[in-house]
């Protein structure tokens, strides 16, 4: 079933509170935070949480990020039951294979959402009804990963491209678009996140992309298959020997002077680093501490790349900014080369 | 209720967790409730069907008044379901560091 009206109200409730949430809880916060800091030196998450601990506006922070996403997926009117027939005309379906969910994948529900992405077939459709609040005003519509596309059009002109963990076609979509003459692959995990990508991607008459289950640490493909290899919001996901394995994964996969562009977070501040572990632990993710502490540079250097450069990325324009107002994920696009 | 795990807690009282999550889906509900009562009486301005205080005075069918009295019965459900404390998806498995 689509949505019906109640459940929008619900979840058109539940967008208004994140963004209460993003905007005032956040401020709130932050100014707690430089009153209990002022006249302190802190170098870690780990004394941020304790100076934290006994903040009323942290426990409502904290409870808030928690049940918004908790409320968005589950009861009665959670986006768990939205379900419609979702398969791409013939010529168009997924290449579907039995692959093993890996233990580290199955771990933990990620983001909340029960029974994870490769559990019932309706996970795609519920994925995709919840990525669209994760950030409002960034991750609904697409915006982000339009912008990924373009960032990554300024490294090159690509022919054939893979976008590893694609979900539901979110930056696959984009780039294909952008990248009209190339061919690109998208794999993942999730077969209902790549049937709903397959369907939209008919949908939207783009033909130059194609959808394939695989494991990104062992993907099947030819040696210098490609000389772009992508993912979004995927390495965060990844715990540490998984991201290794996917890195040297890469490295095989790209042709010589073939580039690697990752778009996923890191932050190098005390008092952020504490948001970033807290959300990561209400959020069901985690691996995302540990990613964040790992030497990236070092990692992508180790498995045979060069020229890695990490930035700041941008979700709208100005979001990098120290005054920039509201709670955002600390997006950072990681970039490197294969000799 | 099998292999439910607790939800976590951010208050110094683990209750204050459940009591807030009463809290916030009743004002989600009111906030369903709010929408659908502006589209009735969106709806029914436009088709002229109701004179004001018509619906004090109503009394439905049998079959209208099951329907609401299980509505009714899902609505509390839902409310109440925080109290339990038991989270809805399967948690993080280490406690996490700095939050």
């Amino acid at each position: 079933m689509a949505a019906d009206r109640s459940t929008a109200a619900f979840q058109g409730f539940l967008v208004e509170a994140k963004q209460y949430w993003m905007s005032e809880v956040w401020t709130a916060l932050k100014e707690d935070y430089r009153q209990r800091s002022a006249g302190k030196s802190l170098s870690s998450p780990s004394q941020v949480a304790a100076l934290m601990a006994d903040s009323p506006t942290y426990w409502f922070y904290s409870w808030l990020e928690r049940h918004i996403q908790r409320a968005k997926y589950s009861g009665r009117y959670g986006i768990q039951k939205i379900d419609e027939p979702v398969k791409a005309p013939a010529g168009r379906r997924p290449k579907l294979r039995d692959v093993p969910v890996p233990a580290y994948y199955s771990a933990v529900d990620t983001h909340q959402h029960p029974g994870n992405l490769t559990g019932a077939p309706n996970a795609g459709l519920v994925y995709k009804a919840s990525a669209q609040s994760t950030q409002p005003g960034a991750t609904n519509r697409y915006g982000l990963h339009e912008r990924f596309a373009r960032f990554v059009g300024e490294l090159g002109d690509f022919k054939h491209i893979l976008e590893m963990g694609c979900g539901f076609g979110k930056s696959a979509l984009p780039l294909a678009q952008k990248f009209a003459r190339a061919e690109i692959k998208a794999i993942d995990l999730s077969a209902p996140c790549l049937e709903l990508a397959a369907a939209e991607a008919a949908q939207a008459k783009v033909a130059n992309v194609s959808y394939e289950q695989a494991d990104l640490r062992h993907t099947g493909y030819a040696d210098g298959a490609f000389d772009l290899v992508t993912s979004t919001m995927v390495l965060h996901e990844l715990d540490t020997p998984a991201l290794r394995e996917s890195l040297h994964e890469a490295h095989r996969l790209l042709a010589p002077g073939g580039t690697l562009v990752h778009l996923d977070f890191r932050v190098k501040d005390p008092f952020l680093e504490f948001i970033h572990y807290g959300h990561a632990r209400r959020n069901n993710e985690p691996y995302m501490p540990e990613i964040n502490e790992l030497d990236l540079e070092g990692e992508l250097r180790g498995a045979g790349f060069r020229d890695v450069k990490i930035t700041p990325f941008e979700e709208v324009d100005g979001a990098t900014r120290p005054d920039w107002p509201t709670w955002r994920f600390p997006w950072t696009a990681f970039v490197a080369r294969k000799p | 209720m099998k292999d439910l795990q607790l939800e976590q807690t951010y208050f110094p009282d683990p209750a204050a967790d459940r009591i807030m999550g009463v809290v916030f889906n009743l004002a989600a509900e009111v906030q369903v409730l709010r929408d659908r009562v502006q589209v009735l009486e969106h709806l029914l301005e436009q088709k002229g069907v109701v004179a004001r205080g018509a619906i004090d005075g109503f009394r439905g069918s049998e079959e209208a008044e099951r329907a609401m009295a299980q509505e009714r019965r899902e609505y509390v459900r839902h409310l109440l379901e925080p109290v339990l404390g038991y989270a809805a998806s399967r948690n993080d498995v280490e406690a996490g560091r700095g939050g």
